[in-house]
């Protein structure tokens, strides 16, 4: 198997006032290619600060990350900011949608930003919203659809560029259960059939129970 | 409650830049409405210090006119009022020639005095003196200024030519350059004794002016009826016309008005917009008191509480602030000749106008708060609490085609309103106009955003599409757009106007075709030869007019009617007459015929072989309407008659103004003139003098309306650099999304650039064409304050004013682009 996503010996360290927290201590996480992972743990256990090293959202106090093989602390702005287009997809609880963009403006948003034309990528756009089941909605706005369905746009916008990897941070977290499962099942699916590599951050052991791999992270550590 | 209130208090203190954006937009608005209220009053003044510098205390003038047996003046008649008059002061003016050492000759304007009652009437302040009680024979006061001047001491010897004799003055006193002495820089004032200029123009008893003062000034009307009957050949009138002086200083505070709505049409949108983000802030908090029992009325009042904060605050602040803007346009009022005389800034307000000041900050700062805390009011308890509050706007296509209606009757109203509305409507289009705005913008943006998306990919990339897309219903933007159109406007609509009467101006004083204007009030055949002879001179025409005619039935009156001796007329004026002028000024001749204006004909709802009916000496007299002209000169309020008739119904017999056409250069035939006339007392000035003195006044006059208008683009950006620190606010979450789905730095900057771009250019666009329906009312407004001024369109201009709302937008855009691009994006993303 080959690793894609590599956390090794990682720190992170946020101040609050004049007290520094240390929020990850010695991380050494190895996600492959084609997982399906959930990382789970207590509130303020760190899990999602992880995930967003991962993505490179944020930088860790030390430690390594690399993506694919490549180090992300030698990368740029602009070089992070394309690998967050071309290799990782974002999908988060509170979906982050732009509100005054329909539904097909926000999922070709990541193709907009790598300067790609829109017109280019009609099949994959119509093939993605078949996948998220939005076919009927595409000309709506956020405002106009429920969350369920608004999370659905938010997991076709992180796989218009076809990325190999889905980091969600808690993606059901805010849904009721019907809708909780039927996400669950779409990022099931991805991972199945399209085998893409897949982190979630959940709360619950039942949205974990879709995943094939389960790291516990408590007060920091991963346990 | 109190713990209510202490956050609101704390609220305002917290948001420094917003409690100033507020407070900023209520003070100017109370500062400039305090200004303008307090204009007119203050014009008054000035007027009245340029009088009251000449005649003191002096409520009654008495001098002869064309009618009068001779050029002078007595005062014995006066002795039966002698009880009931303070004083009657006798002045014989002359001119003195004085020679300097480089052999330049120097006027002196010589004032014939009795010294004790010039200083009854109006004081002197002597520097150095000997015992005034001396002054008589061949005596002198001058001034500081013209001693310094010249080198003169106390007790020189200084000749002057007075007339045709040359006569040595001894220099009896020195006296402060005030009062009598007042001088506008380039004349020499000087007192002398009044037998001695007597004796010199063999006056005894006679003067050329009388000034007096009756002991009770509430009946100085009934004195002024009771010496014109005992002087029925002389004029006879109040020295200081206040009821002309109003008329003519209350023109101003219209246009003055009209900026003031703008001002206040923006601090109300920006108080508004604020307010919306104060309540939704607030919300929670709000929420929380409610649910432990607040009630709606407590939480109402703590939100009010908060905007009589603001508006006490602008409001005291504005009181101040008023008063100092006053005092820079009283200053920018005073002409250079003022300043040259020592006229100090003279402010007229009274408590009343800071109080209404005070309470017009109070009210717009309510005003402008209320619609977002009734609309926080409504919302119930369990809504706030469990953060359910709708925050959808309903779509409303009714708005753009209101905004449409409304700025289609902007347009149309003013052209079609009858004279005496005419102010009203125009002030009533005017805010339907500013209004319109708020209602088409968005609209307007989107369409915008339609056409130049493609555009806009082409020239921007993807960044530019998104721009565009983000532009839709962004509120921020279309918030600025608002605040800049309407600046923008203001900026426009006073340059445009300066521009304008800056070239009418201009126009204005190429339709009189001559070099020297005479005014001597008293001019006859014998003047004009008298004239003719002149060196230099080299036609000659002499111009008779009656003032303020009354129009029967009109309670109105025609400023100036000309009469037209058509031989010559037409070379010395060029009034645009409508069609064959030779033919009309031949008409005139033949019967009661008036040529008018077409400001006049507009005035008086007058066609073509209409009537009208003139209040003359003779009594009513029809006038038959037999054509129209388009002039500037006396703002366009002149007609003209036949030369006879003017003479035999309004019994105008001498020439008011004596016209000169030149063939060596003005200023050498205007002293030419001087010498000629020696001692009388005539008023000449070059084409240039005049024009340049008139472009001065005008170009003051819009230096002030150019302080307002930049105020209110000052206040535009403020609001401005407070919607885009909002927008980052709010937009702080979509911004770090962006980022998530790898929007780089470079990306995010170019993007927040594209969007103050293309907002700057629609606020400029917007701002430009609501300019321009505010400009197209401005000349129906003039015409009904009989200010007849065509605008003139300055392309220059309005393309300045499109890309200056983008050169704004785009500054203010700097610090939020800076902001985003280093912004957290865990933070920005991870909470709702």
């Amino acid at each position: 198997m080959i690793p894609i996503i590599e956390a090794l010996d990682l720190y992170k360290t946020y101040k609050l006032g004049n007290i520094d927290i240390e929020v990850l201590k010695e991380i050494n996480v190895t996600i492959h290619e084609g997982e399906f992972v959930s990382i789970m743990g207590p509130s303020g256990s760190g899990k999602s600060t992880l995930l967003y090293l991962m993505g490179g959202l944020d930088k860790p106090t030390s430690g390594s990350i690399k993506i694919a093989g490549k180090e992300l602390a030698t990368m740029n702005d602009k070089a992070q900011s394309i690998m967050r287009r071309r290799n990782i997809g974002f999908v988060f609880q509170f979906y982050n949608l732009i509100p005054n963009l329909d539904v097909e403006e926000n999922i070709m948003l990541p193709i907009l930003l790598d300067g790609k034309k829109i017109k280019n990528y009609k099949k994959e756009l119509d093939e993605i919203l078949e996948i998220v089941g939005l076919s009927d909605r595409r000309r709506h706005t956020p405002r106009e659809l429920s969350g369920g369905q608004q999370q659905r746009v938010a997991i076709a916008r992180a796989l218009i560029n076809q990325p190999d990897i889905i980091l969600a941070d808690e993606p059901i977290g805010n849904l009721d259960s019907k809708s909780g499962t039927e996400i669950m099942e779409l990022f099931q699916r991805i991972n199945q059939e399209k085998g893409k590599t897949i982190v979630q951050v959940t709360h619950s052991a039942e949205s974990a129970a879709y995943s094939r791999r389960t790291i516990h992270v408590k007060d920091g550590r991963v346990s | 409650m109190g713990i209510i209130f202490k956050f609101a208090l704390k609220n305002v203190l917290e948001k420094k830049f917003r409690t100033f954006l507020i407070v900023f937009s209520i003070t100017m608005s109370a500062a400039l409405f305090f200004a303008s209220t307090c204009m007119s009053g203050t014009m008054e003044k000035i007027i009245l210090n340029r009088i009251k510098s000449l005649s003191g205390s002096a409520e009654i003038i008495m001098y002869a006119n064309e009618k009068s047996p001779s050029s002078s003046i007595k005062s014995k008649s006066l002795d039966q009022y002698k009880d009931h008059l303070d004083y009657v002061v006798g002045l014989i003016s002359a001119n003195g020639i004085y020679e300097t050492d480089k052999n330049e000759e120097v006027n002196i304007d010589l004032q014939g005095y009795d010294w004790e009652e010039l200083q009854k009437m109006n004081p002197s302040y002597l520097i150095e003196q000997n015992d005034m009680k001396d002054f008589s024979g061949k005596k002198i006061v001058l001034s500081k200024t013209t001693c310094d001047k010249y080198g003169f001491k106390l007790n020189d010897s200084i000749d002057l030519m007075i007339g045709s004799s040359k006569y040595k003055l001894k220099l009896w006193a020195i006296a402060n350059p005030i009062g009598s002495f007042m001088s506008d820089g380039k004349s020499n004032m000087a007192v002398v004794p009044v037998e001695f200029l007597a004796g010199a123009f063999n006056m005894k008893g006679s003067y050329s002016v009388l000034y007096t003062k009756p002991t009770d000034l509430s009946k100085t009307s009934y004195y002024i009826d009771e010496i014109s009957k005992l002087y029925n050949r002389y004029t006879v009138k109040e020295v200081i016309p206040l009821q002309d002086i109003k008329r003519g200083t209350s023109q101003f505070t219209t246009p003055f008005m009209m900026m003031l709505l703008l001002v206040l049409a923006i601090s109300t949108f920006i108080i508004y917009t604020s307010f919306r983000v104060i309540t939704a802030e607030m919300l929670p908090v709000i929420g929380t008191f409610r649910s432990l029992g607040a009630t709606k009325k407590m939480t109402d009042f703590v939100l009010m509480a908060q905007s009589l904060m603001y508006g006490i605050l602008g409001g005291l602040i504005g009181c101040g602030t008023g008063i100092g803007i006053l005092y820079i346009m009283a200053s920018t009022l005073l002409t250079q000749a003022d300043k040259a005389a020592g006229f100090k800034i003279d402010l007229s307000y009274s408590p009343f106008n800071l109080i209404a000041a005070f309470i017009l900050a109070i009210l717009l700062a309510i005003f402008s708060s209320l619609m977002p805390i009734i609309k926080v009011s409504k919302i119930s308890v369990k809504d706030i609490v469990l953060n359910t509050v709708e925050s959808t706007r309903k779509k409303q296509p009714w708005k753009p085609i209101v905004g449409l209606l409304l700025l289609i009757i902007a347009y149309i109203l003013p052209a079609v309103a009858p004279r005496n509305l005419a102010i009203a409507v125009t002030m009533v289009s005017c805010l339907a106009a500013s209004n319109s705005i708020e209602f088409i913008v968005p609209a307007a943006m989107n369409v915008f955003v339609k056409v130049f998306e493609k555009l806009y990919m082409v020239i921007f990339g993807n960044e530019g599409v998104l721009a565009a897309k983000n532009l839709r219903e962004n509120k921020s933007v279309l918030n600025n757009i608002s605040l800049l159109s309407m600046g923008i406007s203001a900026i426009l609509i006073i340059n445009t106007m300066s521009v304008s009467v800056i070239k009418e101006v201009g126009n204005a004083y190429r339709d009189m075709n001559y070099d020297i204007e005479l005014s001597i009030g008293d001019g006859d055949k014998s003047t004009i030869r008298a004239v003719e002879r002149v060196d230099g001179v080299n036609q000659v025409y002499g111009n008779k007019a009656s003032w303020g005619t009354e129009v029967s039935g009109k309670d109105d009156q025609i400023q100036m009617i000309m009469g037209v001796d058509r031989l010559k007329f037409g070379s010395f004026f060029d009034f645009n007459v409508e069609g064959n002028q030779e033919g009309l000024f031949k008409e005139l001749d033949d019967n009661r015929n008036i040529i008018i204006t077409n400001a006049l004909a507009y005035k008086f709802n007058l066609k073509k072989d209409d009537s009208i009916t003139l209040k003359t000496k003779k009594g009513d007299r029809p006038y038959k309407v037999i054509g129209f002209m388009n002039t500037l000169y006396y703002n366009g309020q002149v007609a003209l008659i036949s030369d006879r008739y003017l003479k035999s119904d309004m019994e105008v017999k001498s020439f008011n103004e004596i016209l000169v056409k030149t063939y060596k250069p003005p200023e050498e035939v205007l002293e030419n003139i001087k010498d000629k006339f020696g001692n009388r007392n005539v008023n000449l000035m070059t084409m240039e003098e005049m024009e340049t003195l008139n472009m001065e006044s005008n170009a003051n006059l819009f230096k002030i309306f150019n302080l307002f208008s930049y105020f209110t683009m000052i206040i535009g950006i403020f609001g401005v650099l407070n919607n885009f620190a909002i927008s980052f606010i709010e937009r702080k979450r979509g911004l770090a999304m962006m980022k998530s789905v790898g929007m780089s730095k470079f990306q995010t900057i170019k993007m927040i650039f594209i969007e103050a771009m293309t907002g700057g250019l629609i606020g400029g666009f917007v701002g430009t064409v609501s300019g321009l329906v505010l400009l197209h009312m401005i000349p129906f407004m003039m015409r009904a304050l009989d200010m007849d001024i065509p605008i003139h369109y300055d392309v220059k201009l309005i393309l300045l004013s499109v890309l200056s709302g983008a050169a704004v937008t785009l500054v203010a855009a700097i610090s939020p682009a800076l902001k985003s691009s280093k912004m957290n994006i865990i933070d920005a993303i991870k909470y709702e």
